[in-house]
C-alpha cells in the first residue's frame, strides 16, 4: 500500500509533465527515423550496418533510457529540493521502499517506451520492407529490464546527490557519454584503441550490445552474457551507492 | 506506573561536525498540549524539532513516546509533521496529496477515505481539493501543509512555522484551525510571532544557541525575565547575549 502510494505519485509527477512525453518517446522516435533515412542514403560499399533497423532499435532503445534517467533525477532532485521528500522520510517507511517507490512507476514507463519504440520501428520495417524478427524483439526487451534499473538507479544518484539545477546539467554529459561509448551513433568497434578500451569498461556499451545481441535471438552469445554480467554489476553498484546517497542526503537536510 | 507526557526528550544533542545545534534539552510534554518553541534564527529549534519527530538522528540522549522507548519506525506512525517550507507533491491535485500522504503512513482504504473527507472539511479544502497544490496561494499551501499531516491522525503534530508568509487574515484563520485541534492531538510548534506563541500555546520554550533557556507560561516568562510584556522576556531570555556577540 505504500508502496503503491508513493509509485502512483511519481507515475503522476511524471506523466503530468508534457516534456517528459518529447523526450521519453518524441525524440527517441524522431532519432529512429532520422537514423533510418540517414541509413538509406549510406552507400552499401561502406560496409556499415549499425544503422541497420535491427541495429538501430536496440541502440535507440538505449537512448531513451538515458532521457528516464534524466527525469528521474530531476523528479528527485525537485522532491529534495522542496523538502517534501524530507516531509515523506517522516512517513514510516524503509528506505528500500522509498527506492522501490521511486523505481517502479519509471520502469513501467521505461518499458512503455520500449513497446512505443518497437512498435514504431515494426512500422517502419513494413514500410521499408525489412524484417524485424518478434522473438527477437521481446527478448531484446527482456534483456533491457536490468539496463532500465540501471539508469534509473543512475538518475537517482544525480537526484539525490545534486540540487534541481545541477542535477540535469550532468545527466546530459551523461546522456552525450552514453551517446558516444555507448556506440549508439557510431561503431566503436571499429575505432578501436583506447576510446573502444574505455567504452567497454563502462556499461553504455554492454548495454547496446546485449539488445543487439538478443534482438539475434543469439542466446548462446559470449557477448550478451558477458555483456550481462556487466551489466548486472554496475546494477548492483549503482544500486547501494544510490541507496547511500539517498539515505545520506535527506537525512542532512 | 506510564506518565501522562506525550513526548520527551531527554539529553538531546546534536553535532554537525564541530558545531552543536542542540545541547543537552531536557522537555516534557504533556498529552493534549500545544507547546510552543521560541528562537531567534540559528537557536536550534528546527534541529531540535527533526529530532523529536525522528527525521534526524540526534548525536547523544533519548526520546520517549508515552513514557516508552520506542523504535524510529514505530514512533513515526504516531507522529506528522509539517515543514516550514511548503512541502507537498506539486504535480497532484490537493485531494490526491491527501490521499498520498495517508497511503505513505499505510492507513487502510476505508480510514484513508474517511480521514481525506475529514480534513478537507476541517480545512475548508472543498473548493480547492481538485487544483494543483503548485497553482495554490500562500495561505492555501500551509492549510494544504498542516491537513497533510493530519490525514493520518497523528497523536502528536509538529508545525514548524505554520505561519511564515501568511497575511494577518490567513494566519488568524489558521490559529483557529491549530486552537481547534488543541487537546485532541499534542502540538509542538515552532514560531518566530511572539503573538502567536502568547495566543496559542499553553507553555514555551526559548532556545538560544542550542540550549533551552526558559520554559513556562508567556506570564511565567514574563516572570522569570522580570519584564513587562512577552516580547521584553523574550529578549531577555533569548536574543541580547547573541546580538551582543554579533556587534
Amino acid at each position: 500500500m505504500k508502496i503503491k502510494a508513493f509509485s502512483f505519485r511519481n507515475a503522476k509527477e511524471i506523466l503530468r509533465d508534457p516534456l517528459s512525453y518529447i523526450f521519453c518517446v518524441g525524440f527517441p522516435l524522431v532519432m529512429l527515423v532520422i537514423m533510418t533515412v540517414v541509413n538509406k542514403s549510406i552507400p552499401k560499399e561502406a560496409a556499415m550496418d549499425i544503422f541497420n533497423l535491427s541495429k538501430l532499435v536496440p541502440a535507440i532503445a538505449v537512448f531513451g533510457f538515458t532521457f528516464i534517467m534524466l527525469f528521474m533525477a530531476i523528479l528527485l532532485s525537485k522532491d529534495r529540493e522542496s523538502m517534501f521528500l524530507s516531509r515523506l522520510c517522516g512517513a514510516p517507511m524503509k528506505p528500500w521502499e522509498f527506492m522501490a517507490g521511486y523505481t517502479l512507476p519509471v520502469l513501467i514507463i521505461a518499458l512503455l517506451q520500449v513497446a512505443v519504440t518497437y512498435a514504431a520501428a515494426l512500422l517502419i520495417a513494413f514500410i521499408e520492407g525489412e524484417k524485424l524478427s518478434l522473438l527477437g524483439m521481446a527478448m531484446s526487451a527482456a534483456t533491457f529490464i536490468p539496463v532500465m534499473l540501471m539508469f534509473i538507479n543512475f538518475g537517482i544518484i544525480l537526484g539525490a546527490a545534486f540540487g534541481s539545477k545541477s542535477a540535469p546539467g550532468i545527466a546530459s554529459v551523461l546522456i552525450t557519454v552514453v551517446s558516444l561509448l555507448g556506440g549508439i551513433w557510431m561503431d566503436i568497434e571499429a575505432l578501436g584503441g583506447s576510446f573502444f578500451a574505455a567504452a567497454k569498461k563502462l556499461p553504455f556499451y554492454w548495454a547496446v550490445e546485449i539488445g543487439r545481441e538478443a534482438m539475434a535471438t543469439d542466446v548462446g552469445s559470449q557477448r550478451l552474457w558477458g555483456g550481462g554480467l556487466i551489466i548486472a554489476i554496475y546494477l548492483i553498484a549503482t544500486f547501494l551507492i544510490g541507496m547511500a546517497v539517498l539515505k545520506k542526503n535527506v537525512q542532512e537536510m | 506506573m506510564k506518565n501522562s507526557y506525550a513526548i520527551e526528550a531527554k539529553n538531546l544533542t546534536k553535532r554537525f561536525g564541530d558545531s552543536i545545534a542542540v545541547r543537552s534539552v531536557n522537555l516534557a510534554i504533556g498529552e493534549g498540549e500545544l507547546f510552543g518553541l521560541l528562537g531567534i534564527n540559528g537557536a536550534g529549534k528546527t534541529t531540535l524539532i527533526k529530532m523529536l519527530c525522528r527525521m534526524l538522528k540526534p548525536t547523544e540522549g533519548e526520546m520517549l513516546i508515552k513514557g516508552q522507548n520506542i523504535s524510529n519506525f514505530e514512533a513515526k506512525k504516531r507522529i506528522n509533521f509539517s515543514p516550514q517550507e511548503t512541502a507537498f507533491a506539486q504535480g497532484l491535485t490537493v485531494r490526491e496529496n491527501l490521499v498520498l500522504m495517508a497511503g505513505m503512513y499505510g492507513l487502510e482504504k476505508k480510514l484513508c477515505i474517511k480521514n481525506v473527507k475529514e480534513v478537507i472539511s476541517r480545512f475548508d479544502l472543498g473548493e480547492v481539493q481538485n487544483k494543483r497544490a503548485k497553482t495554490l496561494s500562500g495561505g492555501w499551501q500551509r492549510r494544504l501543509s498542516i491537513a497533510m499531516a493530519l490525514v493520518t491522525d497523528p497523536d502528536i503534530l509538529f508545525l514548524d512555522e505554520p505561519t511564515l508568509g501568511l497575511d494577518v487574515i490567513a494566519r488568524r484563520e489558521l490559529w483557529e484551525t491549530i486552537l481547534q485541534l488543541k487537546s485532541k492531538t499534542t502540538i509542538i510548534l515552532t514560531t518566530h510571532y511572539l503573538e502567536e506563541a502568547e495566543h496559542l500555546c499553553d507553555r514555551i520554550a526559548v532556545m538560544s544557541k542550542g540550549v533551552i533557556t526558559a520554559v513556562g507560561t508567556s506570564k511565567e516568562l514574563e516572570e522569570k525575565a522580570g519584564t513587562e510584556n512577552f516580547e521584553e522576556a523574550f529578549i531577555a531570555l533569548a536574543g541580547t547575549e547573541l546580538r551582543r556577540e554579533a556587534i
